[in-house]
């Protein structure tokens, strides 16, 4: 039944952008991939390029090209992308099967498929007006793949759609994408609807490419400050480099503490450094820092938040006449330290990140 | 489906006839105080042969220029001055009030029935646009649908029943304004085919486009409320 789904064999789709707003993006996806722009603010150029891709917005200057052919002349309808936005743009006067059919060429049989895939085949002579979001969001997902393309552009579902609808749409474009090879290009400036949902992700930040890769890569072992922040929430501790062993650092921050991090930057001794941790990789010991040795931070719990399947702690650092910012560390939810505990914290060194202070 | 045409056939008639008594009922209070007299044979002849002319030319201007400057004005998103001043017409009917005699006289007149359909037309047809996502066209095109085709199959189905809501209030409009110079017209007036002196025709000119800045700029406000 999906074979009349599946697009035109391609190993990968190659996607080159130069425009002022964007700044030499290359990217290839590949067959059945999800790749996620993730934009780390507004105006990051993850949409834009979407747009740029599609032919609707118009390059000052540079090119795009796929696979190596310009595209630049090319119209939109000649470009043989399908593409879902944030506003659906369904059309009001077309019933939900007339949605699956409206590409030229698209016979019934195709349409009915699709419909069924998608679970739409129930209301395929209801108008999009007055049903439910997820409902119209997959009516505009079967309007885009009923021609088979190769590259769906897809802005963030998240934004149009509940929580849970969003998940079963995501969970859904998976299946397709993993049944079809149908390759997806998906901006987005959330974090957590990219988790889950991309095979990689690409981090956009004012036009430029700063880092690709998976987002366990991205998440444990990110290039920059930047990419760090935008991957999930982080305690930055700044300090001055001690000394360097391969690839670890040794940093003194405020207070004369002294622990250890991964030198993400070429990093000197002497040089002023950020020290970023991730809250969930930090362990937390109802011992005295002397007793943990070199590494171990001593810190006082002053508030705990229950957040559901978690618990966010928020320590200070105990140290005199200097200070340092307050710690937060996450915990499953669960037994606690209470207020006011005089505790330890410590962590493996590859889980702490010292990046240069100019970088960040 | 057939219940909503019905009704907005319904609304459209009696929008018709308000308008159609909104014109005529003044006039012909005005005339039976001044004690007008009927028309003559000729002049009465001479004004229905041109009114299937004139409604024609108000019927045409709404379905193509209306249709044309409708998608213009959904395309530029600034529809709120310009909708009111296309409006200008129906507000206060230049082609009643054309001034000069003879040919000149005439085409002033088709060219006010015509820009009463334009008008109409402009503004009924862009109604069905209003609410619309505007990246529709977009939704098409990614359909491997042209630019045109997107335009053909998407945005005049949604406009066409403002189009035929135009071309019918359109039509009513130009008979109406027909009706009126046929009851306000005199034999003086008529046989010499002659209107209200320049000056006069100026000043309700005037008077009829700052109505319709106001009612443009009502149009722009309750747009940005």
């Amino acid at each position: 039944m999906l074979n009349s789904l599946a697009p035109a064999p391609a190993v990968a789709t190659l996607l080159r952008v130069h425009a002022p707003a964007l700044h030499d993006l290359s990217l290839t996806v590949n067959r059945g991939e999800i790749l996620t722009l993730l934009g780390t603010s507004p105006g990051s150029g993850a949409s834009t390029a979407l747009w740029l891709l599609g032919g609707f917005v118009r390059a000052t200057s540079g090119r795009v090209s796929l696979g190596g052919r310009l595209m630049d002349a090319t119209p939109p309808h000649d470009r043989r992308f399908g593409m879902v936005t944030r506003t659906l743009a369904l059309f009001p006067h077309l019933d939900v099967a007339g949605h699956a059919r409206f590409a030229p060429g698209v016979s019934g049989a195709q349409a009915d498929a699709i419909l069924q895939r998608l679970d739409l085949s129930a209301f395929a002579r209801r108008r999009p007006q007055g049903l439910p979001a997820e409902i119209r969001f997959r009516i505009a997902l079967a309007r885009a793949l009923a021609t088979s393309p190769p590259l769906l552009l897809l802005e963030d579902p998240a934004v149009a759609l509940p929580p849970a609808a969003a998940a079963s749409i995501k969970a859904l474009l998976r299946s397709i994408a993993a049944e079809t090879g149908l390759a997806v290009l998906h901006a987005s400036d959330d974090v957590n609807a990219s988790y889950g949902f991309s095979d990689r992700i690409g981090v956009i930040q004012s036009g430029h490419l700063r880092q690709i890769g998976t987002p366990q890569e991205l998440y444990d072992r990110p290039d920059s400050l930047a990419v760090a922040q935008t991957m999930g929430p982080l305690n930055r501790l700044n300090g001055r480099v001690i000394d360097c062993d391969d690839d670890l650092v040794r940093v003194r921050l405020a207070g004369g503490i002294t622990v250890e991090a991964r030198a993400v930057d070429p990093l000197e001794p002497g040089e002023a450094c950020v020290v970023a941790l991730r809250p969930e990789r930090i362990a937390v010991a109802a011992v005295q820092a002397a007793e943990m040795g070199d590494g171990a931070v001593p810190a006082r719990l002053v508030e705990t938040v229950f957040a559901g399947d978690q618990t966010r702690l928020r320590f200070s650092i105990d140290i005199r006449g200097d200070s340092l910012p307050d710690v937060i560390v996450t915990r499953p939810s669960g037994a606690a330290p209470l207020r006011g505990a005089t505790v330890c914290l410590a962590w493996q060194p590859h889980h702490a990140h010292a990046f240069r202070t100019a970088s960040a | 489906m057939s219940r909503r045409i019905l009704a907005g056939l319904l609304i459209l008639i009696v929008l018709g006839l308000a308008q159609a008594v909104a014109l005529t009922v003044p006039t012909a209070l005005l005339l039976a105080k001044l004690g007008a007299s009927g028309l003559e044979p000729m002049a009465r002849a001479m004004l229905f042969g041109t009114a299937p002319i004139a409604l024609a030319a108000a019927v045409a201007a709404a379905a193509v220029p209306g249709t044309l400057v409708a998608l213009a004005l959904w395309r530029l998103r600034y529809w709120g001055l310009t909708a009111g001043l296309l409006l200008a017409p129906v507000l206060m009917p230049i082609a009643l009030l054309a001034p000069g005699a003879g040919p000149a006289n005439l085409a002033i007149q088709l060219a006010g029935h015509a820009s009463l359909g334009l008008g109409l037309g402009a503004c009924c047809g862009l109604l069905g646009l209003l609410s619309v996502d505007r990246g529709v066209l977009r939704a098409a095109q990614c359909c491997r649908v042209s630019k045109l085709g997107a335009v053909r199959r998407v945005l005049l189905p949604l406009m066409a029943p403002g189009i035929s809501a135009g071309l019918l209030l359109a039509a009513v409009a130009s008979l109406a304004t027909s009706l009126v110079q046929q009851i306000q017209g005199t034999p003086a007036t008529l046989m010499a085919l002659a209107s209200l002196p320049g000056p006069v025709w100026l000043a309700a000119a005037g008077v009829t486009v700052l109505m319709c800045a106001l009612s443009g700029a009502a149009l722009v406000l309750l747009r940005s409320a």
